[in-house]
């Protein structure tokens, strides 16, 4: 019944509500993202993706449609008393890109064969500036990854191989077609809205902080990240500042959670550099910095009240 | 919280230097070698006094400079700045020779000691075209000329109130360049002790601006002095200018010393690994 990450294994079981209730509990206790799909006798099939243990949404495949749906309700629907379900924690990039591309609007599917059709078609959606999210099913490899104006993110890029997961393309690896899908994001689903705010977030910390390291040298840098660890470790999550860059890989069910990681660390970045520099010019330089953040992303941080303003005393 | 080992060092230091400006002052209004008359071994103590204090923002403002990596836009601020104090410690060193030498008679014009307050100030000067540089000019760029041409600007400016103070009546019984180099410190004076104010402005409570207080200070020293120059003692009661003096000199001293504890500071700031911050829940 495998639909996505195919080569990875999960935990399949035949089992009634109970049993599936019993796995989310399982989930939640260990705090793990991933996804649950569950198919009845007629196969119909409904993916429920969770983010450390909590579900953030269930989606009818349908033929070609994802639809947002309320399991509950569909499982009552179902004549079945059991039905089959393969659950399969993941990575929170992994569950989080799934999430960005069965809340997208999914594009036809095309096939791709050999490194050198891939690579003319990458290079395409570079010159046409594509943004989506790309998503590629083949014997040996399922993985996603995200476009930003034709570039691939690193970051948001996920591939399943020999039941292992990978943030390069895997390409060589095999011989087989890829079957490629461009899901374009619809602006109004809260993954594209987190999506755009980590980005934001990302692009406005490392700004900022090339502009601090500018004045105030590498070694004051550090100690600025580092001064934004503990508070990290206290909320366990999966971001880490190195090198001017804000790595999220934590995948926050809800955009209003992000932002408030996104809030606590902005004010340590403010109140460090308030110290360093004096309150006026950590103003002026978050403010010069968030002015470089493209029109989209940064429309995405001021609707979460993530402004300059906010985190200098 | 038991307070760091840096955070004893600072204080300590700050408790020392003022300490040193009250020897200072005890020393300026006692005269304790020469009785009542100022003599050599007064001005001997008085100039070790000051000395001290420049050695340290020398020493400090290098050890700071060195902190950065090469190419850093940090370093080369404080390196700049650190050289320049350099200048004035040979500034303060050429100032005792030329006392022993010349201790009955009057400087020549010019003097080893001018060159090094002059080397000082443009270096300075320098330091703080690029600490302005490294604040407005989102970008890198080479900028050496706009510097050149302020500091041209500045001795231009020097050369019109040379002209002005000639026609004033001011130092007529000194020759034009005596009369040059005693314009143009009050020009560095001014235009420095203004940037530097203008720093101390933008930076506010930021520990990054703190050595720049010094130059405020020394500018505030100076004033008095030049105020006195240009002949503002006679308006005065002879006590208030021996007080008005007394607080120059003072000041003088206490802007090495506000340059030294300024960069202890900054060193201790960068320690790595820094001490362990609190976290805090958002």
């Amino acid at each position: 019944m495998a639909i996505f990450f195919r080569q990875l294994q999960g935990h399949t079981f035949n089992g009634n509500l109970a049993d599936l209730l019993a796995e989310q509990q399982r989930f939640r206790a260990q705090q793990f993202s991933g996804l649950m799909e569950i198919e009845n006798s007629n196969s119909i099939c409904i993916v429920v993706v969770l983010a450390k243990g909590e579900t953030v949404n269930a989606y009818l495949l349908q033929e070609e449609a994802r639809l947002p749906t309320v399991l509950l309700e569909n499982l009552q629907r179902w004549e079945d008393a059991t039905f089959s379900v393969r659950s399969l924690p993941l990575s929170d990039v992994a569950t989080r890109l799934l999430w960005l591309a069965l809340d997208s609007q999914p594009g036809p599917c095309f096939e791709i064969r050999g490194a050198k059709d891939w690579q003319d078609w990458l290079n395409a959606c570079q010159d046409e500036h594509v943004t989506g999210v790309v998503e590629i099913h083949s014997e040996a490899c399922d993985g996603f990854f995200y476009l930003h104006n034709g570039q691939r993110l690193e970051n948001e890029s996920i591939f399943a191989l020999q039941e292992n997961l990978y943030s390069q393309v895997p390409f060589q690896a095999e011989s087989s077609p890829w079957k490629v899908r461009l899901n374009t994001p619809r602006p109004e689903t809260l993954a594209w809205q987190s999506l755009h705010l980590r980005v934001g977030a990302g692009q406005w910390f490392w700004h900022t902080l090339n502009r601090y390291q500018r004045i105030a040298g590498q070694r004051l840098t550090q100690i600025l990240t580092h001064h934004l660890l503990p508070t990290i470790r206290e909320w366990d999550w999966e971001i880490g500042p190195s090198s001017n860059t804000l790595e999220d890989r934590h995948f926050f069910a809800r955009p209003s959670l992000a932002a408030e990681a996104y809030r606590a660390l902005f004010m340590k970045v403010g109140e460090q550099m308030g110290i360093v520099l004096g309150s006026q010019l950590a103003q002026r330089f978050l403010s010069q910095a968030f002015e470089q953040i493209p029109p989209g992303e940064r429309s995405v941080l001021t609707s979460h009240r993530l402004l300059p303003a906010a985190f200098v005393d | 919280m038991q307070p760091s080992r840096s955070t004893y060092i600072k204080w300590g230091s700050a408790a020392i230097s003022l300490i040193w400006l009250a020897v200072y002052v005890w020393f300026y209004r006692a005269n304790p070698f020469g009785g009542p008359a100022y003599d050599y071994a007064d001005n001997w103590g008085i100039d070790l006094l000051t000395f001290v204090p420049a050695l340290a923002a020398a020493g400090m403002a290098t050890l700071v400079a060195l902190q950065y990596q090469p190419g850093e836009i940090p370093r080369r601020i404080w390196l700049t700045f650190a050289i320049g104090w350099w200048c004035w410690v040979g500034g303060e060193i050429a100032g005792m020779v030329y006392d022993y030498f010349y201790w009955d008679t009057a400087y020549p014009e010019l003097t080893l000691i001018d060159l090094c307050w002059s080397a000082g100030y443009i270096l300075f000067g320098l330091a703080l075209f690029y600490q302005f540089r490294a604040i407005y000019a989102e970008e890198e760029k080479n900028s050496t000329y706009l510097y050149l041409t302020l500091c041209a600007a500045a001795l231009i400016l020097t050369l019109g109130l040379t002209y002005l103070a000639r026609r004033s009546g001011l130092g007529e019984d000194v020759s034009a360049f005596a009369l040059y180099l005693a314009i143009l410190y009050p020009v560095f004076d001014l235009v420095e002790g203004g940037a530097a104010l203008w720093l101390f402005l933008l930076f506010r409570r930021g520990k990054w601006g703190r050595p720049w207080w010094g130059l405020i200070a020394f500018a505030i020293a100076d004033s008095i002095s030049i105020y006195f120059w240009i002949g503002g003692d006679e308006a005065l009661s002879q006590k208030t200018v021996d007080i008005l003096y007394l607080f120059s000199d003072t000041t003088y001293v206490g802007a090495y010393l506000i340059v030294a504890l300024a960069f202890l500071s900054h060193y201790y700031m960068l320690q790595w690994p820094p001490a362990s911050p609190k976290p805090n829940r958002p």
